[in-house]
C-alpha cells in the first residue's frame, strides 16, 4: 500500500504522508539536527560494539576471570590499546564487554520503570479522585528521595548484585514516568475522542491502553532516552560503591572502583572506563534532546 | 403519519422529565462549595414517535452540551429522569448499559477531536464492533466497515487513511459511520455541522436526512442554527439558561415565535438581502432576578411582572407552547 501511495504521489503534501513516510521524515529531522545526529550515531555505534564484543575484543577470555600474571598493569600499546589491569587482563576487552552490561542493564531498568510507571500514571490520570490521590501521593513520596540515594538504599537492602542494582534503579525511577503520563492523560481525557469512546461503550481499560497511553507516549519516549544516560551513570555509581556489579564483571563503575587503587601510577585503568561512561551518557543526552525537538510540535514546525 | 395523542400506550422514544444538572462552584483554599451553577435546570422533552427528528436550539452556554452528556449517561443528573423507550437510563449497568449504547449513539460537533489522531479510519469505525461484537470474524468486520463507509458516502479505501489525511466533511462522515456501526435506533447530533465549511454543511445535512429515511432513525439535533433545525426536524425545543422556553412544530415556531428569546435567535440568522448584520434583539448581560423570568434583564419586552414571577408554560395550541407571560401577545 505504501509503495503504491509513494508511486502515485511523487510530492505528497505534509497532510498526505503515509505512516512509513512520516517515520522517514522523523529520521530525516533527527539527522538534520547535528548534535542529535552525533548522539544517535554514537548510540548506534555503541550498541554495535556491544553486540559484536565477542568478535571485536582482542582477548574475549579476559572479559571475566582470566589471569595473566606476566602482563600486569601494562600501559596502552600494541596488543592492548587501553592497557591491562592488575590481573593482566586486556582493558579494551573489558571496557567493550562493559558496554554490553551497561546498555543491557540500562534498557532493562528503563523498561521495568516504564512498565511500572506508565500504567500507574495512566490509571491515576483517567480514574481521578481517590485512585489519583493515592497513586500520586505515593509517587511524591518516592520522588522526594534523590534517585541515587533511594537506589543505593534499595540496592543495599536487596543485596549486592548487578540484577538487584538494576531492580533498585527501576524501583526508584518509575515515578518520573508516572508523573509525565498522568499529566498527559489528564489533558487527553478531556478530548472528544475519549468521550466518543465512552459513548460507544468502550470499557475504561481499553480507553486507557488503546487511546490514552499511545497518545501520551511521545514525551515519555523523550524522557526515557534522556534517562538512559542517567541510569547508566547510576548503575556505574552503585557498582563503584560496591553494591552493584560484582567482580569479575567488567562493569564500568566497578572497573573505576578497582582502578582507583592504581590511579596515581597507572592512569589508563580509570581513564578508559570513565571515558566510556562519559561518551555513552553524552550520546544519550544529545539523542534525547534531539527527540524532544522532533516530537514537540512547537519546535518541529508541523503536527 | 397520523397524529399520536397523549393517550397512546406505547412508551415514547425519549422522555425527559425535570432533568437538572448542577455543578458546584468551589472557591478558596478549602475548596468549599460557594454556590451552584445550574447548567441544566429542569428540562422536559418528549420525542413521541420513532423516525422523527427533534431540534434543540440555544446559544452557547445555554446548557445544550451538558444536557446531552446527562442524556447519554456520561454524567449523572442532579435530579429528574431520562427514559428511552420507557426505561430509565440512570442506574443502567453492565449488559443493560451496553445494550443502551448500541441503541443510542452520538455524533459530535468537532469531527477532528472526536477521532483518535493515531487510529486509521478503518480502526475507528471498527472500534464499536470490536467492543460489542468481539466474536465477529476479522473478515466480516472488515466487510462491515467497508459497508458503513459506503453508507456515509466514503470509499472502502478510506479505511486505511488517518484522520489528518481527510477533509473536515469526510471526518464527520467517518464519525457518522462509527455511530451507525451498531445499528442504533436513536442518534444524538451535537452541532453536527457547525465545525464545517458552509458548502460541506449541506452535504452532511443531506446525508443525515437520507440516513434517517433509509434506516428509520430518530434524531435529537442540537444546534444554535435554527436553519439547520428547520431543514432536518419536525419539532423543536428552544433552550435558554438550562431550561426549555419554547417548543412546538418547527414551522410554527419559526413562523410565529412566541418567546422573546426565540425571536432573538431567529432575528440573528444572517440574511443576504439585508446587506448588514442583524440588529441585536437582546440586551447584553444582566443578572436574572430571583424568582423572576431568567430572561427579564435582557428582554426588550420585559414588564414589572417578569422580574417578580417565573412564567409558566402557556399553551398556544397545536403542540406549541412557550414559557413567557406574554406568549402570543408580544
Amino acid at each position: 500500500m505504501s509503495s503504491t501511495a509513494k508511486a502515485a504521489s511523487p510530492a505528497p503534501g505534509p497532510r498526505a504522508l503515509p505512516a512509513a513516510a512520516r517515520r522517514a521524515e522523523g529520521l530525516r529531522l533527527l539527522l538534520r539536527n547535528p548534535l542529535a545526529a552525533v548522539g544517535g550515531v554514537t548510540v548506534l555505534l555503541l550498541a554495535l560494539l556491544a553486540l559484536f564484543a565477542p568478535v571485536l575484543a582482542p582477548a574475549p577470555g579476559d572479559a571475566f576471570s582470566a589471569v595473566h600474571p606476566a602482563q600486569q598493569l601494562l600501559p596502552p600499546g600494541p596488543g592492548h590499546p587501553f592497557g591491562t589491569d592488575e590481573l593482566g587482563r586486556d582493558l579494551f576487552t573489558r571496557v567493550l564487554y562493559g558496554a554490553r552490561i551497561s546498555l543491557a542493564a540500562g534498557a532493562v531498568a528503563i523498561a521495568a520503570a516504564l512498565a511500572i510507571g506508565v500504567p500507574l500514571g495512566a490509571v491515576a490520570g483517567y480514574a481521578g479522585g481517590f485512585w489519583d490521590e493515592l497513586i500520586m501521593r505515593f509517587t511524591d513520596v518516592v520522588l522526594s528521595f534523590p534517585s541515587l540515594l533511594l537506589a543505593t538504599a534499595i540496592a543495599a537492602m536487596l543485596g549486592h548484585s548487578l540484577t538487584n542494582a538494576v531492580a533498585a534503579i527501576a524501583l526508584s525511577w518509575w515515578p518520573w514516568y508516572t508523573r509525565i503520563v498522568r499529566a498527559q492523560v489528564v489533558s487527553l481525557r478531556e478530548r472528544p475522542f475519549v468521550e466518543a469512546a465512552r459513548a460507544l461503550g468502550v470499557p475504561g481499560w481499553r480507553i486507557v491502553f488503546e487511546h490514552l497511553v499511545p497518545n501520551a507516549l511521545a514525551p515519555v519516549i523523550v524522557q526515557a532516552s534522556l534517562d538512559f544516560g542517567s541510569v547508566i551513570l547510576t548503575l556505574a555509581a552503585l557498582s563503584f560503591l560496591g553494591i552493584g556489579a560484582q567482580p569479575p564483571q567488567p562493569e564500568w563503575g566497578l572497573l573505576i572502583n578497582t582502578g582507583r587503587n592504581f590511579f596515581l601510577t597507572n592512569w589508563w585503568y580509570v581513564t578508559f572506563p570513565g571515558l566510556a561512561i562519559f561518551l555513552t551518557v553524552a550520546a544519550f543526552n544529545l539523542l534525547g534532546d534531539g527527540l524532544r525537538e522532533i516530537l514537540d510540535p512547537r519546535t518541529r514546525g508541523r503536527v | 403519519m397520523t397524529g399520536v395523542g397523549a393517550l397512546q400506550t406505547e412508551a415514547a422514544v425519549l422522555e425527559v422529565r425535570g432533568l437538572k444538572k448542577h455543578f458546584p462552584v468551589r472557591t478558596g483554599l478549602l475548596r468549599r462549595v460557594r454556590g451552584w451553577i445550574a447548567a441544566v435546570d429542569g428540562v422536559d422533552l418528549v420525542i413521541e414517535r420513532a423516525g422523527t427528528a427533534h431540534g434543540l436550539a440555544g446559544e452557547s452556554g445555554s446548557g445544550k452540551t451538558t444536557f446531552i452528556r446527562t442524556l447519554l449517561g456520561l454524567t449523572p443528573p442532579t435530579a429528574g429522569e431520562v427514559r428511552f423507550w420507557g426505561r430509565d437510563v440512570r442506574g443502567l449497568r453492565g449488559a443493560d448499559l451496553q445494550a443502551f449504547r448500541r441503541r443510542v449513539q452520538i455524533v459530535f460537533q468537532d469531527p477532528t477531536g472526536a477521532l483518535d489522531p493515531r487510529w486509521t479510519v478503518g480502526r475507528a469505525v471498527a472500534e464499536p464492533l470490536r467492543v460489542h461484537r468481539p466474536d465477529l470474524p476479522e473478515a466480516e468486520r472488515r466487510a462491515r466497515v467497508a459497508e458503513l463507509l459506503e453508507q456515509v458516502g466514503l470509499l472502502p479505501e478510506h479505511a486505511r487513511r488517518y484522520p489528518h489525511e481527510l477533509s473536515g466533511g469526510q471526518r464527520q462522515r467517518v464519525v457518522i459511520a462509527r455511530a451507525l456501526a451498531l445499528e442504533p435506533k436513536f442518534l444524538v447530533l451535537d452541532e453536527p455541522t457547525s465545525a464545517l465549511d458552509v458548502s460541506v454543511q449541506a452535504q452532511i445535512l443531506n446525508l443525515l436526512q437520507d440516513l434517517r429515511e433509509r434506516l428509520g432513525l430518530t434524531y435529537l439535533l442540537i444546534s444554535h442554527d435554527l436553519a439547520v433545525i428547520d431543514f432536518l426536524c419536525e419539532r423543536t425545543s428552544v433552550m435558554y439558561r438550562g431550561r426549555i422556553v419554547e417548543e412546538g412544530p418547527v414551522a410554527r415556531v419559526l413562523a410565529r415565535p412566541a418567546h422573546p428569546y426565540t425571536k432573538a435567535l431567529i432575528a440573528s440568522l444572517p440574511r443576504m438581502e439585508a446587506g448588514r448584520l442583524p440588529e441585536p434583539q437582546l440586551k447584553a448581560g444582566g443578572t436574572a432576578p430571583a424568582g423572576g423570568c431568567p430572561l427579564a434583564p435582557r428582554c426588550p419586552a420585559a414588564q414589572a411582572v417578569c422580574t417578580r414571577e417565573d412564567p409558566p408554560f402557556i399553551d398556544l395550541g397545536g403542540g406549541h407552547r412557550a414559557r413567557c407571560h406574554f406568549a402570543g401577545e408580544v
